[in-house]
Order: C-alpha cells, then sequence, then structure tokens
C-alpha cells in the first residue's frame, strides 16, 4: 500500500529512472531478440520462394543495367542527402537516435519504449521517425532517460496529414490496432486516390511538414457521405522497429 | 535460505522481469502465453519458502512496472496481495500438498491477478482518469494452459528429483505420517 502511494505521488521517480538507465541494456536486448525472432518466424515458405525469385529478377535486371543503375543511385543518394540536410537544418531540427527498449505485449496497442529521454532534450508531441524521414510516432510520454513513443497505428494515435506536394490539411491518420491505420475526416471534394502519399501537414507544434506517413491503400466511403475515409499502408514495418529517430527542434538540444 | 539460493532468485527474478517486460512484445505471439512468475511463485510457497516468492514478485513485478512500454497496472502490488492470497489458500484451504492442489493454487492465483488487474483497470480509468489496457480473457486461457502444463512438468520433476512432495506410509503403524 506504501509503495502503491509512493508510486502515485511520484516520490519514486529518481529511483524508478535509475533503475529503467541501469535494466535498459538488458531490456534492449531482450527486445531486439524477440524482433529477431519474431522475423524468423513471419517469413513462411511460399512467401520465401517469392522472395528468391524476386532477387533472382532483380539481380538478372541489375546485371543488364549495372553502370545505369549505380550512376542513378549515387545520383539520387547525394539529391536526398542535400535535400534532407537542407530540410533539417531550415526546418531547425536535429535527430537524435533512440532504440527500442521495450515494446507493449497487450494486442491491438502500438507503443514502444525508447532509451531517450528529457535529459536528451526530449518533449512530448515529438515526432519518432525512421532514418529516411518517415514517421513513425510520437512521444506520449516522458522520464528522464526514457520515453514512450505511441506508433500512428496505436488506437489512440491522430496524426494531421494532407497529400505529398500539397500544403493543405487533408485529415486525420487515426490508428486501429494490430498495425493498421486509417485516414479520416477527409472532406468529400478532396481528390484522393490509391497509392497516394500522405504527409504530415505541419499544423501540429513539434512535428514538422512533409514527414512521410503511408501510402493510401483504398479509398472508402459513398458520394452522398460527409467525409471519406482511406485504408492507409505504412512504409516501414512498424512491429520490427528497433532504433528510431527523434526529431528535435535545435533550441531545445541540451548544451 | 542459502546465499547462493538467494542468488538465484534474484536473477531469476530480473531475467524473468526483463522477459515480461520486454521479451514477449516483440517476440511471435506464442510467447505471450508464456508466464513464467505466477506458476513459479505458488510452488515456492508451496515448497514453504515464502521469502523466495515475495522477492520474485517485488522483483519481476518492478521490473515489469518500470520497463513496460503501456501502463502494467502495478504488477509489483498485485503479484504481492496475489502470492499473500495464495499462501492463506495453501494454508487453510488446499492444505495437501498434490499435483492437483497445485494446479487448483496456479490457476487461483491467476484468476486473481487477473481479477485485480481488472478493478485496477477500472478504477484507474474512471477515478484517476487514465490509459489502463488490460490482455483479453481469450488470452489468459492460453496462460492458464501453460500454468498447468508448466506447474505438472515442475511438480513431477520435485516428486521425482527430491524428497519434497513423498508421502511417507509407516509401515508399523500403517497410515500416513
Amino acid at each position: 500500500m506504501a509503495l502503491a502511494v509512493l508510486r502515485v505521488t511520484n516520490v519514486l521517480l529518481p529511483f524508478e529512472d535509475l533503475i529503467r538507465y541501469g535494466l535498459s541494456p538488458l531490456s534492449r536486448a531482450a527486445t531486439s531478440l524477440g524482433t529477431s525472432l519474431s522475423t524468423v518466424f513471419s517469413q513462411d515458405l511460399p512467401a520465401k520462394e517469392c522472395n528468391e525469385a524476386l532477387l533472382d529478377s532483380e539481380s538478372r535486371l541489375a546485371g543488364v543495367s549495372v553502370d545505369y543503375v549505380r550512376l542513378r543511385a549515387l545520383e539520387e543518394e547525394n539529391e536526398v542527402l542535400r535535400k534532407s540536410l537542407g530540410y533539417l537544418q531550415k526546418q531547425g531540427y536535429d535527430a537524435v537516435m533512440a532504440r527500442v527498449i521495450s515494446r507493449s505485449a497487450v494486442p491491438n496497442k502500438a507503443v514502444i519504449m525508447i532509451d531517450r529521454g528529457s535529459k536528451d532534450g526530449l518533449e512530448v508531441g515529438m515526432a519518432a521517425m525512421v532514418s529516411d524521414g518517415i514517421l513513425v510516432g510520437k512521444i506520449t510520454k516522458i522520464q528522464e532517460r526514457t520515453a514512450v513513443v505511441t506508433l500512428f497505428s496505436d488506437p489512440d494515435s491522430r496524426v494531421a496529414v494532407s497529400k505529398a506536394g500539397e500544403r493543405k490539411l487533408i485529415g486525420l491518420v487515426e490508428g486501429r490496432g494490430n498495425w493498421a491505420s486509417e485516414a479520416t475526416l477527409i472532406p468529400q471534394q478532396e481528390s484522393l486516390e490509391k497509392n497516394d502519399l500522405l504527409v504530415t501537414s505541419g499544423t501540429e507544434e513539434k512535428i514538422p511538414p512533409n514527414l512521410i506517413v503511408g501510402l493510401v491503400n483504398q479509398v472508402i466511403g459513398q458520394p452522398t457521405d460527409p467525409f471519406k475515409k482511406a485504408a492507409v499502408e505504412a512504409l516501414v514495418p512498424l512491429e520490427y522497429l528497433e532504433v528510431v529517430a527523434v526529431l528535435r527542434p535545435q533550441a531545445l538540444r541540451p548544451e | 535460505m542459502r546465499r547462493s539460493s538467494w542468488v538465484i532468485v534474484i536473477i531469476s527474478a530480473i531475467l524473468a522481469g526483463v522477459y515480461e517486460s520486454g521479451f514477449i512484445g516483440s517476440a511471435p505471439s506464442v510467447f505471450a502465453y508464456i508466464r513464467p512468475v505466477v506458476p513459479v511463485g505458488v510452488l515456492f510457497l508451496l515448497l514453504n519458502k515464502r521469502p523466495a516468492a515475495y522477492t520474485l514478485a517485488v522483483i519481476a513485478g518492478l521490473i515489469i512496472d518500470l520497463m513496460s512500454a503501456t501502463s502494467a497496472g502495478f504488477v509489483t502490488g498485485r503479484w504481492l496481495l496475489v502470492f499473500l492470497l495464495v499462501d492463506l489458500l495453501a494454508s487453510r484451504v488446499t492444505t495437501n500438498r498434490s499435483l492437483y492442489a497445485s494446479m487448483a493454487l496456479v490457476a487461483a492465483a491467476r484468476l486473481l491477478d487477473r481479477t485485480l488487474w481488472q478493478l485496477l483497470s477500472w478504477f484507474g480509468t474512471y477515478v484517476l482518469n487514465g490509459a489502463y489496457y488490460l490482455e483479453p480473457w481469450s488470452r489468459l486461457l492460453g496462460v492458464f494452459v501453460f500454468d498447468i502444463i508448466f506447474t505438472t512438468l515442475v511438480f513431477v520433476s520435485i516428486t521425482l528429483f527430491t524428497k519434497r512432495f513423498v508421502i511417507s506410509v509407516n509401515a508399523y503403524k500403517g497410515r500416513y505420517e
């Protein structure tokens, strides 16, 4: 009972944080082991064979036009690096790399704990992405050395989005659990098609615009409905994340 | 208990805590049914190793409470209370040390734990306005199955390799002693 009161009143917070910090390497190793096992178990045989055939075809194609591909890849990489460097500098953000130390065991919940916290200048509401600019979630709870990130497929998650290339808010991406998400509250007059790319709208305080959220998989709704919905496909497998980058405004960088 | 036994209990509790807080969430779903802390704690109580059971509850529970990404529902307090109640049941109701008694006690512990979690969740949601998430009852069924298999295996192993649960019958008096 005394322990419960001490915990609820946050008296034990410094000790709790210290224990979390001490245990994070062990927990990270356990999470990483679990993720590796999940990856192994998720590959069934027919899919494996398909992947091998695809890889074989791709290697043949690459052999035919290897020089062209290499040059194109280098050119694109250069362009992307210049853009992202310029983008982060222009927006005044830098990326704080963090490792996943635990995941929610409750089915339907898409929540992870990372090994960075308020000591690293992180705050609630900041965006977590994977290194190439794809949004995975937002920080929803913060401690000194750890933080909780709610992924955008979590039923409690809401992210304001716009279509790529248009800086107009068109709706919200809401999590539906089981790693699925849906764009909702899209006005009927907005044109939205399969394979349209959805990005962050920039209307949320700590989330910069143009972070990729996902691809539209299917547009749902009748023309008579006031709003339409769309099934959104994540571009990265959210269930296997091991490292994320949190976008921190440069002004919050610790000295 | 000897010092080496304490070391084993503490290391096992830490590993069990890390397993339940870090591993289960990312591993394939079948691992979600494998929850060793409660059956091991109950078996400790049956073996009259109360300090070991309560140490296991505190260390593993604390790790789960602190390292879980979603609110785990004050596992430390819950498990302490569950072990206390199971200890009472073991000394007042199921006084024999049979396989069936141990199965019944493990099942009772699991049910008590889930009920307490449900109550905490209601209290947390409606009184503290927090977000408390429960695992579905359907998952509990799988956990029950694991508990029963695990308890049977451990109980039979203890009976085979030690004299803990062996009932001696005095041939002269012709009755249990």
